[in-house]
């Protein structure tokens, strides 16, 4: 958490996953080269731009999974820190090799590389003759987008539904990834062993999302409705110091805790970049995200100072041995009390 | 079909050039009043190629 925006709020943690990344994306790109060359499968610069493409592929599946593998097991949640390093890696990866390409096979006609890139020669009407590199320049664009935004600046600036909704284009830029192999290189490949990866890729990326959700769904409380409040169900069902969440008819869903203070409500959704506190846990005293670490106040729903991050209460009672919530959120900057639990 | 795909470039050309300019623009006059520490060159360099590419959010946002 800043409060002032820096260029890199660098720590240990990211030195060593930044090190661990790049030393794993060289050893990708080396093997990929030497193994090609002793295949004679093409020379130096076809196999770096093929490693350059094939690794950028290769990150964009890992990003894409470690989302649904941290909702599926806390063991992958660290990935999930820092993941944005890893977006503007492959971003930039993907620009490399599409420069490449740009140079090697459109840079030296008498068209420009980009008007002969995206359909110079191409027929969209037949999908031997697709000009499959507009697939590739159009994903480029999104994830060169995205990228040039994860900073907090963008976040706070452009405030969270919008940049969330610009950062959904991972899926845009994931599906043109796709058709962009499909209808490139994989029509070119005897054996169909790249048509066969691209496949079990997406199968891979389609259950584990499937998957995270189904997981979400079964996590969320049965919640009960009256007018007004939602049954939660008995105290002592919240495991200590972490929370159950529940989905109002509207609004957004709310993480109910379990805490030292005693039972306390908020907004499920992380005000930085829309993590799912309820997914988080209680540590020192204060809620904490699963996903960056941002910490809110369960009672008063407000950061720490000096941060000035908020996220909206909700009214908590216990009625009958049972934690009702109400489903209307309190304005923001409204504090609660935590609800006593009798045990 | 060359003639589209030629537009388009120039097209695309005409996008960044204006990105550019607003956004040296946004990252030396546009941004005086958010948090950013000190004068932080860096920042607003790394700042520059989201203006350059989102300049028409930009542009609405502040409407």
């Amino acid at each position: 958490m800043s409060n002032d925006f820096i260029p890199v709020q660098w720590n240990r943690q990211k030195y060593i996953y930044d090190a661990i990344l790049i030393t794993a994306v060289l050893i990708y790109m080396l093997s990929f080269i030497i193994f090609g060359l002793r295949a004679q499968a093409a020379d130096v610069p076809i196999l770096t731009m093929r490693a350059l493409g094939t690794c950028a592929i290769v990150l964009l599946h890992i990003i894409l999974a470690i989302g649904p593998l941290a909702r599926l097991s806390d063991r992958f949640k660290p990935l999930l820190y820092n993941r944005r390093h890893f977006g503007v890696l492959t971003a930039l990866i993907g620009l490399a090799h599409g420069g490449f390409a740009l140079l090697w096979y459109h840079g030296s006609g008498v068209i420009n590389p980009i008007a002969s890139a995206i359909g110079g020669y191409g027929d969209y009407g037949v999908p031997i003759e697709f000009p499959f590199e507009s697939l590739g320049v159009f994903a480029l664009i999104i994830l060169l987008m995205m990228a040039a935004t994860s900073h907090d600046f963008w976040l706070a600036y452009l405030r969270p539904p919008v940049w969330k909704a610009l950062h959904m284009g991972v899926y845009v830029a994931y599906i043109a990834l796709i058709g962009h192999v499909a209808l490139g290189t994989a029509q070119f490949d005897k054996g169909a062993g790249i048509l066969y990866a691209l496949v079990a890729g997406v199968v891979l990326i389609s259950s584990l999302h499937i998957a995270a959700i189904f997981k979400g769904q079964r996590l969320d409380k049965t919640a009960k409705y009256g007018e007004d409040w939602i049954n939660v169900g008995e105290p002592m069902a919240i495991p200590f110091n972490k929370a159950v969440t529940v989905t109002p008819p509207d609004g957004e869903r709310i993480a109910i805790f379990r805490h030292a203070k005693g039972v306390s409500a908020i907004v499920a959704v992380c005000s930085h970049q829309n993590g799912p506190l309820g997914e988080g846990c209680i540590r020192d005293g204060l809620v904490t995200c699963p996903w960056h670490g941002f910490q809110f106040d369960p009672e008063t729903g407000a950061s720490p100072p000096p941060f000035t991050d908020r996220v909206q209460t909700h009214e908590v009672k216990i009625e009958d041995g049972n934690i009702w919530v109400r489903a209307k959120a309190d304005a923001l900057g409204t504090s609660r009390t935590a609800t006593q639990v009798q045990s | 079909m060359l003639k589209t795909a030629e537009y388009i470039s120039y097209g695309m050309g005409l996008y960044l050039l204006i990105g550019l300019i607003f956004g040296l623009y946004f990252i030396t006059r546009g941004i005086r009043d958010e948090p950013i520490s000190g004068k932080a060159p860096l920042l607003r360099a790394m700042l520059l190629p989201a203006a350059i590419l989102i300049w028409p959010v930009l542009i609405r946002s502040k409407q």
